[in-house]
Formats: C-alpha cells, structure tokens, sequence
C-alpha cells in the first residue's frame, strides 16, 4: 500500500468537499443558536432573581462538566428510547447548541459584567430604557471583551463537529470514515480531513482577527 | 441552508411506525445498515451505497412493492436502533443467535456462512485454528457474534473490540493485534485490498444463518419478509446477487 495516495485523495475530494459543506453548516448553525441561548443564558446568570441565577449556574455547569460526545449520544441514542426519534443532523444540531451556549453564555456574562457601571447609571440618568442601554451602550462595548474567546469558541466547534460523525452525521470525518472503508488507506483518508479542518479553522481565524480589528478601531 | 430544513424537521418529528401496516402507507422500508462494510454495504467509488445486503434489501423491498431507504448506524447500536423505531428492518449479516431471537424477530436466513479467522501472512505458521487464539489478541467489531463466539469457544483469547473493519484491520496489518475474526465471505475483499498480506487461518470455523432482522412483535412484516425472499429464491434472484459478488451461491445451505 502507499504511503499516501495522491490519486486517492483527488478523488475522493468531491466527497470530502461535500462533507466539509456539512462541518460549515454545523458549525455556523452551532454558532447561531448556541450564541443566542448563551445570551439569554448570560442574562439569567447576570439577572437579580436567585431562581433564574439558579437554573443558568447549573445548566452551565453541567455542559462544561460533561462530554460533548456523552451529550451527543444521550440526544441521538438515548432520546429515541422515549419515543423522540431525532435524526441525525437535527441531533447534532442541538447537541452542539446546547454545548456552545454553556460556554458563551459565561463569556457573554463575563463581557457585560466588565462593562462599568456608570455606564448604566449614566445612560438610566440619560432617560434610556434597559434594553436600549444593552443595546446601544453596554453590548457595543462588551463585543469588543467578548470577540476574542468567541471566536477560539467557534474554532473548537468547528472541530468538535467532527464527533457528530459518532452519530452519523455525514460530516468531513464521517465522509473519510466512509472512504477508508472501502479503500483501507487510513492514512490518506484521514491525513486529508485534518488538512481541511485546518484549512477551515485557518479561515476562519482570519476572519476573527479581522472582526477583533473593525470592533476596536472606534475606540482608538 | 440545509440546517434551517433540519430544524423544520424536527418540528415535525416522523411519527411511530413499527407495524407492516404503516411502512405500506409510507411506501418506503426503512432500511438499516453499517455502511462501512464491505463488500456487504459500503460506499463505491462514486459515494453509491452498494454491496450485497445492500441488493438484497433492494431486491425485497421491491418484492413487497415498497421503496427502499437506507439508514447507516453503528453496529453496536444498529439492533437496538429496531426497538426505537428509526428504521424498520436490518440487513447488515445479522447472524441469527439465540440471544438474539430472545429480542428480534428474524426473517427466513438468506445467507449461510462461517465465522473465519484472518491472521498477517507471516503469521499463519503459529496460527491455525482456534485453540491457537489462547492467549492472544484477536480484533472483533463490537456487538458482533464473532465477539460471542470468542468468549464461548476461546474464553482465553484477549478479546479487542473496534468500531469499524477498517481500523481492525489496520491494527492486524501493523501487529497490535495477532488475529481477527470475522465473516468468512469478507475474504475475498481482504485478500484484494491488502494485496494478500493478510490471509485466512485454517478453515471457516462454524456454520451462521444470516437473515433479516425485525422489531419483536410484526409478524405480518416478517411473514412479507419472508415470501418476498421465497420468490427471490424461486427465480433466482438471490443466487444471481450472491454469485456478483462472492462469485458462488451462499444463500442455501
């Protein structure tokens, strides 16, 4: 067998690309909704009533305190034992939501609460109401601590996606799996879905800096 | 994108459907398999799912005038998948157990094979049998009968569980493990694709029936099942699909 098929690897990359279409959906959708429930979660947690402070602490502490790949399969496996049949992309889909938002919603919390204070009291004494204070003041300001450890989240997602191949999301890794088991050449297969995972997270890190760069420009 | 159809999808959950009545009016048998076993089910070149569980679950879908869909899944999860209801039937060399037939229901076999032990060429001086297996490594996909044969007949064999052949076999390639037990009818794939470095160990050790298996409790399925593989067999349709790809007849004893 050879080291490496290059002949192999052109061929298959249709597939592969096609995969690859699979790990940007998640990892957006992922983003999208994980980055919205992390925000109601961040709200909860920075809310004055106990209870709501409550239910977000332990939600938080349960998805970071758990597997990804356990709560991919408690949703995909153990949910179709009580009669909630999810396929295969709806479960990932949610698995990595879920994850996401118990990671941004402590890095929204954390961005806002470094807001100062007297940003609220000024814009209150200004005659704004709260939603037009996080919106026009506090949030403009907390995206800027918040970019950062947003996107290294992102990053991670876009490469936990690949343990949605588990439950057979057909996905950049799932699509190697399926070539290597008709071809056996291991290393080709899955040399060639780690160059694209890279060449993913790469844009994508691009595409950070240049974000982190346009949201600190007004505050220089 | 795709994924805004997956969440509308999941508003709409698929609703239960487990008897023989309700596949005739869905029109389609859901149909679950590895995928990643060839030459059983696996994807071609053009990304096709082909292989012979793959015609087989055609050819009786057809028969029972219903459209086939297939399902990939895990093998360690792929039977109980059946309980759940995420597909209605699995064709994937289910070798028929009593074990399993305490939580199935099986079809008539359609295929009659062996269990092979597959060794790397320059092993097959110290392995040739079962007995030899004492003491050893031996690779079995998880879940598997070979993996049940092994703890009933070899208790002593040092049992290595993997995910896929794929992986299995390049662990016996590279030497981490000493043997593998498995279909005999994969042979002939292995033998082409490794180039004869790896190689069968003496001769098929015990006689599996392989059919269809079924959520307990569907008789009308299983009986449709059943008349639509006696009609295959009758006009030589499962003969035809078993000599394309193993180039004998291994669907009767």
């Amino acid at each position: 067998m050879n080291f490496i098929d290059f002949d192999l690897m052109m061929k298959s990359a249709p597939f592969l690309l096609k995969g690859a279409g699979y790990t940007v959906e998640l990892s957006l959708g992922g983003m999208i909704f994980g980055l919205s429930l992390g925000f109601v979660i961040a709200l909860m947690r920075l809310s004055s009533r106990r209870v709501l402070q409550m239910v977000a602490r332990t939600y938080v502490s349960f998805i970071r305190g758990t597997p990804l790949l356990v709560q991919l399969f408690v949703i995909y496996y153990g949910l179709a034992q009580f009669g909630l049949r999810l396929d295969p992309i709806p479960s990932a889909l949610i698995g990595l939501s879920l994850n996401v938002a118990g990671y941004t919603g402590e890095i929204l919390r954390a961005a806002i609460a470094s807001i100062d204070k007297g940003q609220w009291e000024a814009s209150r004494a200004l005659g704004l109401s709260w939603s037009q204070t996080m919106r026009l003041v506090i949030l403009p300001q907390a995206m800027r601590v918040a970019l950062p450890p947003l996107g290294n989240s992102f990053i991670s997602l876009v490469k936990d996606t690949s343990l949605a191949a588990t439950i057979q999301v057909p996905e950049l890794f799932r699509q190697a799996q399926l070539i290597t088991a008709r071809t056996f050449q291991i290393f080709t297969m899955y040399l060639t879905a780690a160059i694209l995972y890279w060449l993913i997270s790469t844009a994508l890190n691009w595409a950070q800096l240049r974000m982190e760069r346009r949201f600190s420009r007004q505050y220089l | 994108m795709k994924w805004i159809a997956a969440v509308g999808l999941l508003l709409a959950l698929p609703a239960f459907a487990d008897n023989y009545a309700a596949i005739k009016s869905r029109g389609a048998l859901n149909i679950g398999l590895e995928g990643t076993y060839p030459p059983f089910g696996y994807q071609d070149e053009s990304g096709t799912l082909v292989g012979y569980d793959v015609d087989i679950a055609r050819a009786v879908a057809e028969r029972m005038g219903l459209k086939a869909q297939f399902f990939p899944a895990k093998f360690e999860g792929i039977l109980a998948a059946l309980e759940t209801g995420r597909f209605d039937v699995v064709v994937n060399q289910i070798t028929i157990s009593e074990a399993r037939a305490k939580a199935y229901d099986f079809s008539e076999p359609y295929t009659y094979s062996g269990l092979q032990i597959i060794v790397r060429k320059d092993r097959l001086k110290d392995i040739k049998g079962p007995d030899d297996l004492a003491g050893k490594k031996v690779g079995v996909l998880l879940g598997t009968n070979h993996e049940q044969w092994l703890k009933d007949h070899t208790p002593k064999a040092d049992i290595r569980t993997y995910e896929d052949d794929a992986t299995r076999n390049q662990d016996l390639l590279v030497g981490r493990i000493d043997a593998v037990l498995n279909d005999r009818l994969i042979v002939g794939s292995v033998l082409k694709v490794y180039g004869g470095n790896l190689q069968p160990a003496g001769e098929p050790l015990s006689h599996e029936r392989e059919a269809i298996a079924v959520k307990k409790g569907n008789p009308d399925l299983v009986a449709a099942i059943n008349q639509a593989l006696a009609s295959l067999s009758a006009d030589g349709s499962l003969k035809r699909i078993s000599e394309k790809w193993f180039a004998q007849d291994v669907t009767h004893p």
